[in-house]
């Protein structure tokens, strides 16, 4: 028996049977996070030590970009289902980030020092973990270790303004323009006070779909352009780009050269419900 | 609600264009071509920073020069070269006093501190020369006459005028297009001290240690830790842990923070300091780990 470190739940781990039994949702409005914890196997070391109240479910909060970094945990009791797993709801408080990226840690930490004799049978650990003596430090992470991004920050590239010289119907004629400086970039795109009432009722969902995949293509089009010799700067373009990346696995258009046309609006459509641009 | 972000973005750009005339002129200007090294727009650029002749220079680009809507205060007093480039504490202390209702936020921005920094050069608290000043050895304004005054179109004169453009342009916001965000929290002279009260202010929330031993340490070596909060290890920042490295930099004042740094980064690479107060850690930095 030897005392090594910790097993932690983690998808890119093999310290448990089930390394994918912990995750979560993240649902990011202006400056509150709701996360939903979820730990399939309550049975597993995690979810025993949550239960006796030796663990606990938590969240880190950064900004490095002005030096934040807090931690909250979860103070809601877990509800334990009948199918086994353990769920809990945590309501985390962020910063303003407009236009600069925020990072979630959520997790599961341990509260006190402790020591264990790991069991493959009753703690869910992996058969290399079976029958050795594990010390953790407070706060050793149990379950988690993955770094979401924030995606207010993307939300905020397209930016739709009402433009009294513009009337007419909702489709009449709009146009559109990069506004930035050190520490924003947008694309403004002007209507006129008819389109932006429409575009905020849910009357004309397919007609709103098809306008906002139309100004977000343009605006992918629009960093092409801007960026066409350059890396973006912007936090909020670096954390489009990785989207880009992660859900279309495509280069955003501002890296791939060549016609892309069709790329460009297969990333928009892709994108679409993921955004939903602000208005004034 | 019109934050200050959003006033002094206005008040550096009034007529509301697309690209920001101090950006463009920032793009124009930094990191140009080679052929436009330590040229005439530099140059002209070095002469009005150094003649006080700034604002206008400014003025002419479209550049704002309306502050009065930005709502931030002024320095009580006209600060001298010396205090500008190297503040003592007091002054340093007087300076985050000064600006001390910005929030976190603002306080990021190169908007915010372009505005600020101008502001208090339009009403006479410093000068402009001052912002190219690299070390309390030269002045701004002499050094620029020595840039400028480099015989020929040396490649050591282009670099020496560059050198300048680009010092003026973080001493009075930052310069995120080439430092990255650390820039505006580091190389922005006013918003350096913003920041370091701003730190000391929330680690003294979590342990008692002297207020000016702490300005003296963290001063020292901002640029080392603000680079590793920003960049490389972000949980530096965590109040606690920031609370612990300046309790141990002023009680063993030799030690190297990036020394102390990099053990917080394996020690806490996969442990929250959540549960950690400030003075474990602080004892776990001068002392290693419990046996």
């Amino acid at each position: 028996m030897s005392s090594l470190g910790f097993p932690c739940m983690h998808p890119d781990s093999s310290d448990y049977q089930n390394p994918e039994g912990y995750s979560v949702e993240l649902v990011q409005q202006d400056d509150v996070l709701q996360i939903t914890h979820r730990l399939q196997d309550a049975g597993s070391l995690p979810g025993q030590w949550i239960q006796e109240g030796l663990a606990t479910f938590f969240c880190e909060v950064r900004a490095p970009y002005m030096l934040y970094c807090r931690n909250s945990a979860c103070t809601q009791s877990p509800k334990l289902h009948k199918e086994g797993g353990l769920t809990v709801d945590q309501t985390v408080k962020c910063p303003d980030a407009q236009d600069k990226t925020l990072y979630f840690m959520p997790g599961i930490v341990l509260q006190d020092d402790r020591q264990v004799k790991l069991d493959e049978k009753t703690h869910g650990v992996s058969s290399i973990w079976h029958d050795r003596v594990v010390s953790g430090t407070k706060g050793t992470v149990l379950a988690g270790g993955n770094i979401f991004e924030g995606t207010d920050t993307i939300v905020n590239l397209l930016e739709f303004q009402r433009d009294e010289n513009l009337t007419g119907d909702t489709c009449t004629v709009i146009r559109s323009e990069v506004t930035q400086d050190e520490d924003q970039w947008r694309l403004r795109v002007h209507v006129s006070a008819k389109t932006l009432n429409a575009l905020r009722s849910e009357q004309f969902p397919e007609w709103n779909s098809a306008f906002f995949v139309g100004c977000l293509a343009r605006m992918l089009d629009a960093i092409k352009e801007e960026f066409s010799d350059k890396k973006p700067t912007h936090e909020a373009l670096k954390g489009l780009g990785k989207m880009v990346e992660d859900e279309t696995s495509k280069s955003p258009p501002w890296v791939d050269e060549g016609d892309s046309w069709n790329d460009t609006l297969f990333i928009a459509s892709t994108l679409y419900p993921l955004m939903t641009p602000q208005s004034e | 609600m019109q934050t200050r972000i959003d006033s002094a973005r206005q008040a550096l750009n009034p007529r509301n264009q697309a690209k920001d005339p101090l950006t463009r002129l920032r793009n124009r200007l930094v990191n140009p071509s080679q052929e436009h090294r330590g040229g005439p727009e530099q140059v002209d650029f070095l002469a009005a920073v150094a003649n006080n002749t700034f604002l206008d220079y400014l003025g002419t680009q479209s550049v704002g020069q309306d502050f009065a809507e930005l709502n931030i205060p002024l320095l009580a007093n006209k600060l001298q070269e010396g205090e500008f480039v190297k503040a003592p504490v007091n002054t340093a202390q007087r300076i985050r006093a000064t600006f001390k209702d910005l929030t976190q936020q603002e306080a990021s921005y190169v908007s915010v501190w372009n505005a600020v920094t101008l502001h208090n050069i339009q009403e006479n608290r410093l000068e402009a020369s001052y912002l190219a000043a690299s070390s309390d050895k030269e002045s701004g304004k002499a050094r620029i006459q020595k840039a400028l005054n480099h015989s020929g179109n040396s490649q050591k004169a282009k670099k020496a005028i560059d050198g300048c453009v680009r010092t003026v342009f973080r001493t009075m916001g930052g310069l995120v297009r080439i430092r990255g965000n650390v820039s505006v929290i580091s190389d922005c002279v006013f918003s350096r001290h913003w920041w370091l009260g701003h730190v000391i202010e929330q680690a003294r929330t979590e342990l008692e240690f002297d207020e000016t031993a702490a300005w003296e340490a963290l001063n020292r070596h901002w640029s080392s830790i603000s680079e590793w909060a920003v960049r490389r290890l972000t949980i530096v920042a965590a109040p606690t842990i920031t609370a612990g490295l300046i309790a141990t930099l002023i009680e063993c004042p030799k030690t190297d923070p990036r020394d102390l740094m990099q053990r917080i980064g394996v020690k806490f690479s996969d442990v929250s300091p959540y549960f950690w107060t400030a003075t474990e850690i602080y004892d776990w930095l001068v002392h290693g780990d419990r046996p």
